[in-house]
């Protein structure tokens, strides 16, 4: 742009002063007129949809109220009380599991596929990418009752491990009190893997192949190659992929309300499917506001966070 | 640093948007006028119904379509515009709808218990129907027990005692226990008298191999449907009534609940359960029954998944007999309550509809589509089908006895999901009779503390 106008700007004319010193004001005026009807209407949407009910709901999570009598002002109660209840702990505890299915192993297993997949290509690669990334794009309550199906007495996960002669293995997966929650994570790692691949083969395709020359060129062999080319190369997409996988951890709801409603006992209950009850259930807007208003914060730690050691400022 | 101002703008702006305190703008109960009940006084209008028996073809809203055509064809001066949602759908926007006077219904399905009539009652968004009461004489012709299932006080602080807020529709949500007809007659046995034959007959399946109770609970409903017939055959109706309305000073040890968890858990160990009934929902459940596993099955009443009539005709139901004979009190409730809206302008029509839809005629309807009526007693054509017969005589037994037990659950907001995930420890063994039952005293204390 800068070098365009420079040669373009013909040195013998140089302008008259007066209007050097007019024209930038009523540019930037019109400029800036411009640029707010650009963004007005965006502008107007945002706030009349997702800031107004946030900034409500920060509001409503200071009241005892049931949605519809007068309320009661409680200040903090309603975060105390849900930091205090024993069963918010445990499904705190819950969605440290849930971090490690959705998010850990999904980006484990990504990073894996993206370091295979660039040291070759292989036939039908769009093929399995396709596979692979479908269930990202299917509804969440399309994969809750199949996974339902899937996992239920007699079911084929049940059927396969009878005929593969794993029959003692056989359980309930989803009424089991031990093995509920992490059968529901893999089904969290099932979803959100494609997702993670897609971004980390997309990444290492723009990694210039030169670097892998230089470093093979420096004997480096495959891990060390992942390690020191293809990995920091990533970076971008990993801090992406964290942000959005965690996320859907710290959320995790209709995969769990559809199949287990927080059950066996209380054993996949996570904050959402608390807020979900306080708000649905027991009429408690307030609590339920509270819990959302934390699960908003925490959530925007998180992309903070990793903004900060991901984003253009860390590298 | 500048972009705070702009920040802290939008959020008074958002502020002013939700008003001051939330709630409390709620529309007062209509100024009383004289109520209209002669259908000829009443001006020719429209209401609007909203039921929670979405759809045209089962057998739930085959019934509703056929009262609301009745009423329309009786009353021909009165329209009804129909308005439909899930159970679910209904109960989570109830709330706002009623608030809002341009959309709100003019008779509505509220569910029973605090979360719907108490908390409606108590924000005035539903009419205090005992003008009505007294105008129709519904005070008289409902059982007392029913009446107390639409009862909120008028400070909304207590359910059971106080004014009439809703009007039950003539349909019946009964828990029962269903049987396979075919299995039992091979077995040499008839339809338990006692529980203890009850219990026998058990015994006797699972030693003739076949599976003595099918039940799902992953959904957290098939045990507790068992336990609340456990209870039930226990203790006095009117015991169980004041707890769950919180007039009772008996407590839940007191009532029942060690014994009848007891005696599930005990059927747990026996293997007279479902053996993936941790894993099974309870409609799955309840498929697998009606497809020939199990001889007996809890479960609510006209909810089997029947194919067809010719497959209902294997089945059977009855209630629970306690130990020493025919049940006297079993949980049982309109399966659908009914309230007129505070900002209905059609009052007196919309009453008018309710004594329709809570009378003769609709309980016919019910039989007419082979569900149970909740109210009066049928002479039965020779036509009709066994399995309804045998719901119909449930229903009369419990008329007869005033033994109608509101479902457990009403006694407080968080009950059924404390009661429904500690069933599940219960059927794991991680959870002793004892220990379940005071869980559910305490759940029930800490929400009276809070009121």
């Amino acid at each position: 742009m800068t070098l365009e106008r420079l040669k373009g700007a013909p040195a013998s004319r140089p302008l008259p002063a007066v209007r050097e010193r007019r024209r930038p004001l009523a540019r930037s005026l019109r400029d800036w007129a411009a640029a707010w009807a650009f963004i007005l209407p965006a502008l107007a949407i945002y706030v009349l949809i997702v800031v107004v009910p946030t900034v409500q709901s920060a509001w409503y999570s200071l009241w005892n109220w049931d949605g519809v009598s007068a309320a009661s002002w409680v200040g903090l109660g309603n975060y105390l009380g849900f930091l205090q209840d024993p069963t918010a702990i445990e499904a705190l505890g819950h969605t440290g599991i849930l971090l490690l299915f959705f998010s850990v192993i999904p980006i484990v297993l990504g990073l894996l596929s993206a370091a295979l997949l660039s040291r070759g290509r292989l036939r039908g690669e769009g093929i399995f990418r396709w596979v692979i990334f479908l269930p990202q794009v299917l509804p969440s309550v399309v994969i809750a009752v199949t996974w339902k199906q899937l996992y239920g007495p007699g079911g084929p996960v049940n059927t396969a491990l009878q005929d593969v002669g794993l029959g003692w293995l056989q359980q309930d997966w989803l009424g089991s009190f031990t093995l509920a929650l992490p059968a529901l994570g893999l089904v969290g790692t099932w979803t959100t893997f494609g997702l993670c691949m897609l971004l980390f083969v997309s990444g290492a395709m723009a990694i210039p192949e030169e670097l892998y020359d230089a470093a093979r060129v420096d004997g480096a062999g495959a891990v060390r190659e992942f390690f020191a080319v293809t990995l920091p190369g990533l970076v971008p997409q990993l801090g992406v992929a964290l942000t959005l996988t965690i996320i859907g951890a710290l959320r995790a709801f209709d995969l769990i309300w559809l199949t287990t409603r927080g059950g066996p006992g209380t054993s996949t209950q996570t904050p959402a499917i608390i807020l979900y009850s306080q708000a649905f259930v027991q009429q408690n807007v307030g609590a339920a506001a509270a819990i959302g208003v934390l699960m908003a914060v925490a959530s925007l730690i998180v992309a903070l966070v990793i903004a900060r050691f991901t984003g253009e400022g860390a590298r | 640093m500048k972009r705070f101002p702009v920040l802290i703008g939008i959020g008074a702006l958002s502020l002013l948007l939700a008003g001051c305190a939330p709630g409390g703008t709620a529309p007062q109960a209509a100024a009383s006028h004289p109520v209209v009940t002669d259908p000829a006084k009443i001006a020719k209008t429209t209401i609007s119904v909203l039921d929670m028996w979405p759809g045209k073809t089962t057998p739930d809203s085959r019934f509703w379509l056929d009262v609301e055509a009745g009423f329309q064809s009786k009353y021909p001066n009165i329209k009804i515009k129909r308005v439909t949602g899930s159970f679910d759908d209904v109960n989570k926007t109830i709330r706002l709808k009623l608030s809002d006077p341009g959309a709100a219904p003019d008779v509505a399905f509220v569910n029973n218990g605090w979360q719907g009539l108490g908390t409606m009652a108590k924000a005035h968004l539903i009419l205090d129907l005992a003008p009505y009461a007294k105008a129709y004489g519904w005070d008289h012709s409902l059982p007392a027990t029913v009446q107390r299932e639409q009862n909120v006080s008028k400070d909304g602080k207590q359910i059971g005692v106080g004014d009439l807020y809703g009007i039950p529709v003539n349909q019946a949500g009964i828990i029962e226990v269903n049987y396979n007809k075919a299995k039992l007659a091979k077995l040499g046995v008839g339809v338990p008298k006692t529980l203890g034959e009850f219990e026998a007959d058990l015994a006797k399946a699972k030693a003739a191999g076949e599976l003595p109770i099918e039940m799902g609970d992953l959904d957290q409903l098939g045990a507790l449907v068992a336990l609340y017939a456990l209870q039930d055959v226990q203790v006095p109706a009117g015991d169980l009534n004041d707890f769950i309305y919180g007039t009772g000073s008996k407590t839940m040890q007191q009532l029942g609940m060690p014994q009848a968890a007891s005696t599930l858990q005990q059927w747990s160990r026996k293997g007279y359960l479902e053996p993936h009934v941790a894993g099974l929902g309870s409609g799955d459940a309840m498929q697998k029954f009606v497809d020939g596993t199990g001889v007996f099955a809890f479960y609510y009443s006209d909810a089997l998944p029947f194919k067809n009539p010719a497959q209902e005709s294997k089945f059977g139901a009855f209630l629970l007999p306690s130990s020493t004979g025919p049940a006297q009190s079993g949980t049982d409730a309109t399966q659908a309550s009914f309230s007129i809206a505070s900002v209905s302008k059609h009052a007196d029509a919309a009453a008018l509809f309710l004594n329709y839809a809570m009378g003769p005629e609709a309980g016919a309807d019910a039989i007419k589509e082979g569900i149970m009526p909740f109210l009066g007693s049928y002479k039965l054509p020779s036509s009709t089908p066994s399995y309804l017969a045998d719901e119909v005589a449930i229903s009369n037994q419990l008329q007869k006895s005033n033994g109608f037990v509101p479902y457990l659950d009403w006694a407080s907001p968080t009950l059924l999901t404390t009661l429904g995930g500690n069933a599940q420890k219960l059927l794991a063994n991680k959870m002793t009779p004892s220990a379940f039952s005071q869980a559910a005293q305490a759940d029930y204390e800490s929400f009276k503390s809070k009121k």
